[in-house]
């Protein structure tokens, strides 16, 4: 056993011998309340972990963070040599000092212990992903189409014929083959045999004829969980697998399946073939269910929500269709908003939808359709939109001309209300009826946006609406004992960046939705910073996971989600994470401010 | 003026001038140290261990402790085995008692010394620094647990004070390291030291 306890991160990461290096370079150093350790102007000279006491890191007057018992700080200052912040004593502490040299040759020498120090966010946050894939034994996240697929392909050529193929894939114990055509590739599966008895296709036809040419693929280095995406997007189960253009295997869906324990392309099939809303609902309870599992596979945030919008998506399409005439369904458009619209919503919250209606087109089942949906999304558990932004509410079921004069008043006349409703209505995503209704309005409101800056800066100043999250912390510092100190996260740290990624996003022009997707948009046309646009990427898929898992658990017991965290319940990791989180919340703030001169507009 | 005295008696009486060093007073910093023996009679007691850490103002420098097993020259009792942990194999390869207390004289020099029950640890040393330097330690010593029985009388005057290590290590907030050594109590005596010094009961 060692001297002194370092059996916590970032330390886990040492070898003993190099713990035991860190123990005996390590000194205790006893400092009174309000001493300060470190302050701007005297170099860092050493990384601190508390044993015993509280420690705040102060910018000016105001509380950035709260170290206690086993919280290392500051790596970033001590990886400088200087600090911004000051680092003062709350409540008297014991605290180790260990040597900067010493830390800094270990950093060298152990790359998943220098992780934390070299602190670009994504790093540690990399590390963490590391850390809990030590846990699980195998993560969807990590897993590649690789890892997954071990079906060779089996070729024909394109003048086989439909014979020679059945032999083949008798032969080869195989139920799809590939053709090669040419320079074409084709596909020919056991499925395709039904058709062929069906229309009387003599077993002589050529392979070529009745084979599949639009194939999809995906690359081998490919995440499995994107080629998963794919399938419940395309309704298809197998991909071809392609290394450096050249297809090397088949990966069906049963190669994925393997990998979960719950079946997502299952429930996306179920939901096609369901031919009740009865149906329907016990199936819109198997998603959460499905959520839950892959998120204690290690799925992260972003990848879930993006499944699950896939997968609600058509749980909303086919209720949908199910719900209203054929005809309203074909001349309208239903429209996903909000978190829902950006795949950013992973456990079923509030309902926000709408319904876009052709010019013209009038049928007395649409307000009666508009009620039920929304009802029976309620009862599917979607509970029902505080704000009223729902197909049951008229101001958002609307026909084409309707809405379009409705974008020009919140355009034109941009009040709070206003520009709240553009913020959700910029995020809408078609998912059933009339797609190209949502892009015509799109285009309409693109060319009500003009270069008036001022808009955009009363439109990017919600941001503002809350205060640094990192005051609650400061809460906690004043009473521990007093009930349990809670923060929000979205107010305090989901919101500002996804409402600042969008502004700039409507301010560019940038067509996609998702928030992720967004950064990554306008990062490729330097209009953010990458370095900025990956950190402020990372800190909302750790911010997003820590919702989740804390939905999750409420879940469990019995209460409904909620977007409050509790800090003391969290791992020592996960608040340092959410520190840094926070603290670049705060850093992207200040960009947006400059962006968009929110100091300048009253 | 006695004090000087005492330190001038010290002078005439040291039989090895070696250990001159011993009577340069040095007050910059302290050394907290702490023993284990295989009895807790002086008479008996043979050393196994000896702990020593430097304190300097508000920090213990744990970085330049002082740590040596000590070979008895009869074995443990098996009493004292449960308390310390040392088994005679462990101790087996230890240096000599004398070479040890050697070497923890250079250590501390002429600082003041620290500890827990520090009377007894003093009087096991004794034995030896007596033969080695023909003086018992000179240091000035200061006494945890009577730091500590000062500042409770102050706080609840007529009170029963309970001077268990373990009573000392909460009512001063003090975290108990991971294991019992001589080094680890020697640490621990420390940070007690500098919890009763913020007190102002250094």
């Amino acid at each position: 056993m060692s001297r002194f306890d370092f059996s916590h991160p970032p330390f886990t990461h040492l070898s003993n011998a190099e713990q035991q290096t860190l123990e005996n370079a390590a000194d205790i150093v006893f400092f009174d309340e309000d001493e300060v350790i470190l302050s701007p102007g005297t170099p860092v000279d050493a990384l601190y972990v508390v044993i015993k006491g509280v420690v705040r890191e102060m910018a000016d007057d105001e509380v950035i963070a709260v170290y206690r018992q086993r919280d290392t700080f500051d790596a970033r200052s001590m990886v400088a040599g200087h600090t911004s912040t000051r680092f003062v004593v709350h409540e008297e502490a014991l605290v180790f000092a260990l040597p900067r040299d010493t830390v800094l040759a270990l950093t060298d020498s152990n790359p998943g212990f220098g992780a934390f120090f070299f602190a670009s966010i994504s790093q540690k946050f990399g590390a963490m992903a590391r850390e809990s894939g030590n846990r699980e034994l195998q993560t969807l996240l990590t897993a590649t189409v690789r890892d997954a697929c071990s079906r060779l392909p089996v070729f024909a050529e394109g003048r086989d014929t439909i014979l020679d193929a059945a032999r083949l894939m008798k032969q080869r114990k195989s139920k799809s083959i590939l053709v090669r055509h040419g320079e074409r590739l084709g596909m020919f599966t056991t499925t395709d045999f039904r058709d062929i008895i069906l229309a009387d296709t003599p077993s002589s036809t050529p392979l070529h004829q009745v084979c599949h040419f639009d194939l999809i693929t995906v690359d081998s280095d490919d995440f499995l969980f994107n080629a998963l995406l794919t399938m419940t997007q395309r309704n298809i189960r197998r991909l071809v697998v392609m290394e450096r253009g050249e297809p090397v295997g088949i990966l069906a869906q049963v190669d994925i399946l393997s990998y979960f324990s719950n079946h997502s392309h299952l429930i996306a099939q179920r939901l096609d073939r369901a031919e009740s809303l009865d149906e329907l609902a016990a199936i819109a309870e198997q998603i959460t269910r499905l959520v839950s599992i892959l998120s204690s596979h290690g799925v992260k945030a972003p990848q879930l929500g993006r499944l699950v919008q896939a997968l609600n998506a058509r749980l909303f399409e086919r209720a949908w269709q199910l719900i209203a005439p054929a005809e309203l369904v074909a001349n309208s458009c239903l429209l996903v908003m909000g978190s829902e619209g950006r795949g950013e919503q992973i456990l079923k919250t509030d309902q926000d939808n709408a319904l876009l209606i052709r010019d013209g087109f009038e049928h007395p089942a649409i307000q009666g359709a508009c009620q039920t949906f929304s009802d029976t999304l309620t009862r599917f558990g979607y509970p029902p939109c505080p704000g009223g932004i729902m197909v049951r509410n008229p101001q958002w079921r609307q026909h084409e001309q309707g809405m379009r004069d409705q974008l020009y008043r919140w355009v034109m006349a941009p009040d709070g209300d206003a520009l709240m409703n553009l913020a959700i209505f910029i995020d809408a995503e078609a998912v059933a009826g009339d797609h190209s209704l949502l892009t015509q309005c799109r285009q309409y409101l693109d060319s009500l946006l003009s270069d008036d800056e001022s808009f955009y800066a009363r439109f990017a100043r919600a941001i503002e609406q809350f205060d640094t999250p990192l005051g609650f912390f400061a809460q906690l510092l004043t009473k521990e004992k007093n009930g349990a100190a809670t923060l929000d996260i979205k107010k305090g740290g989901i919101f500002p960046i996804v409402h600042g990624i969008r502004a700039l996003a409507l301010r560019h022009g940038i067509p996609a939705c998702n928030t992720f997707e967004r950064l990554q948009l306008l990062a490729e046309r330097g209009l953010l910073e990458r370095e900025l646009a990956n950190d402020v990427g990372e800190a909302l898929s750790f911010l997003l996971g820590l919702r989740l898992s804390q939905g999750l658990a409420e879940l469990a017991d019995g209460r409904s989600a909620s977007n409050l965290i509790r800090p003391e319940q969290l791992s020592t990791l996960e608040r340092d994470l959410l520190k840094d989180a926070l603290a670049l919340v705060k850093r992207f703030k200040g960009h947006l401010r400059h962006v968009f001169r929110l100091g300048a507009i009253a | 003026m006695i004090p000087a005295m005492k330190r001038q008696l010290a002078r005439w009486r040291l039989k090895n001038p070696a250990f001159a060093y011993l009577l340069e007073h040095d007050d910059s910093e302290l050394v907290s140290v702490d023993c284990e023996t295989t009895s807790l009679n002086v008479k008996e007691a043979e050393l196994l261990s000896i702990g020593a850490v430097k304190i300097r103002g508000q920090r213990i420098l744990s970085s330049e402790s002082f740590y040596v097993l000590v070979k008895p020259e009869r074995r443990p009792e098996a009493d004292s085995v449960k308390i310390h942990g040392l088994r005679p194999r462990d101790v087996s390869d230890g240096l000599s008692p004398q070479e040890a207390v050697a070497q923890l004289l250079a250590f501390i020099g002429g600082r003041p010394l620290v500890g827990y029950y520090l009377e007894y640890d003093v009087a096991v040393l004794n034995k030896y620094v007596r033969e080695l330097a023909g003086i018992g330690l000179p240091n000035r010593q200061i006494e945890i647990s009577g730091r500590f029985y000062d500042y409770k009388l102050r706080q609840q005057p007529d009170s029963n004070v309970d001077l268990r290590m373990a009573t000392l290590n909460e009512e001063l907030g003090i975290p108990a390291l991971p294991r019992h050594d001589a080094l680890n109590d020697a640490i621990t005596a420390g940070m007690m030291y500098l919890a009763l010094k913020k007190r102002g009961f250094g």
